[in-house]
Formats: structure tokens, sequence, C-alpha cells
């Protein structure tokens, strides 16, 4: 395979693998790197991919692994800072979400969800993947996926709820 | 009637028991000019769903970068 034929192979999704990236790593920029990472990954893989049926879904699991390991070793660097100036003053999310103007609270309510629940609300409420794919990238089985879909779906609207009634006490 | 088998699908949306079909079915219901009254506050939620596959990947891809 080359450049040409991968950059191909690649580009029906590769918009998937970066909003993938962006709702577990928030930053744009960070977001970027990873993609970037990934796609030269899957390159050097590229002589073993026509033995993936789904190239893509392969490259989501890439994804998803890559920006969750990347989530934890920023963790573990953050512990000390985090517990020098611990002091919970920080608004409530309600009050955070009602002061910013921007139209993208609905997927600010997401971002504060578990990175799991994240994942499956991103892959089938956005990019509208069948829940066998789901369950393959997640290697959870299908009922697992519905369960946490629903929890995450049902978090949501709560949150939305408690959003609207904010202000009208 | 139209706007039952909204309120039931939306019921299957949150149990996650909707097929993809279905929810193709609210995005559209939740996109169109008409959506009844109390049904308004699910608006913003499947207007983000719809919206959110605009945001592309749109940095040259480097495949010779080699980070070690």
């Amino acid at each position: 395979m080359n450049q040409v034929q991968f950059l191909e192979l690649t580009s029906p999704f590769k918009d998937k693998l970066f909003r993938l990236a962006k709702r577990l790593l928030i930053s744009t920029e960070e977001a970027e790197d990873a993609t970037q990472e990934v796609l030269v990954k899957l390159w050097h893989k590229s002589e073993s991919l026509n033995g993936f049926n789904s190239v893509e879904a392969f490259a989501m699991t890439i994804t998803k692994n890559y920006c969750l390991d990347q989530l934890k070793s920023k963790r573990v660097n953050n512990v000390k800072i985090v517990h020098d100036n611990y002091a919970d003053n920080t608004p409530s999310l309600e009050k955070k979400i009602e002061d910013d103007d921007s139209l993208d609270w609905i997927g600010k309510i997401i971002n504060q969800l578990p990175e799991q629940q994240r994942l499956i609300i991103q892959m089938r409420d956005v990019e509208q993947y069948e829940f066998e794919e789901i369950a393959e990238i997640m290697q959870m089985n299908e009922t697992a996926i519905r369960v946490a879909l629903s929890r995450a779906r049902k978090s949501i609207r709560e949150c939305m709820t408690k959003i609207n009634n904010y202000g009208m006490e | 009637m139209e706007w039952n088998k909204i309120e039931i699908l939306l019921e299957k949306y949150f149990e996650g028991e909707t097929s993809n079909m279905d929810e193709k079915e609210l995005r559209n219901y939740f996109s169109s000019p008409n959506v009844l009254p109390h049904l308004e506050q699910y608006k913003p939620l499947f207007g983000y769903f719809s919206n959110a596959t605009t945001q592309k990947f749109t940095i040259e891809i480097l495949l010779q970068s080699k980070k070690t």
C-alpha cells in the first residue's frame, strides 16, 4: 500500500477518529495530535490492514486506546498539582453552562460523563454506529453497551432539565 | 398520531432500545419546525447530534513523521 492508497483508505473515517479523540481529550489541539499519531500507527501497520474486515473499527479502537492512555498519564502527572491547591470553589456545572453563551452546552454536558459513556454516546448518537460495531470497538457485549448508553442518555436528560430549571426558581 | 409515536420513540431512546432508523426519525422530527411545545426541551439535544459531525480533521496528515 502506498501513501496515496492509505490516505484514500482512511479519508472516509479520519474525521470520526478526530471527533472521538476530541470527545475524550476535549482540547482540539490534543485531539489533532492524537489523530495524527493514530494515523501514523495505522500507516506502519498498513501491510496487515487487509486482514481486518473493518479498518474503520480497528482505527477507532486504536484511537480510543491511545486517548485513554493519554488521559491516564496526564492524571498521574496531575496528582501533585491537584493536591496543592485543592479547594472546591469551582462553580457548579449548571452555573458554568448558564454563563456560557455558546450553543455547545449539550457538548459540555456530554463531556462531563464518564469516559466509557462519552465514547458510546459519540459512536452511537453522533456517528450512528450499529451496536455490533460499538461492541467490537469497546470490547463489550451489546447488552452492556445498551445499558451504558441508556445511563448516559438519562444523565444528559437530567442535566438538561436542571439547567432549564436553573434561574427559574 | 405522529406525536404519540415520537413520545414512544423518545421513551425507547432513553432506554437504549431504539434502532438507528428510529433515531434518524427522532433527529428529523426535532429539526422540523413543528415540534410540540412539551417536547421542545429535547430540540437542543438532537440538534447537537445532527450538527456534531461538522467538525473535521483539517490538518495535513504527515505519515513520515516518526516520533520515537
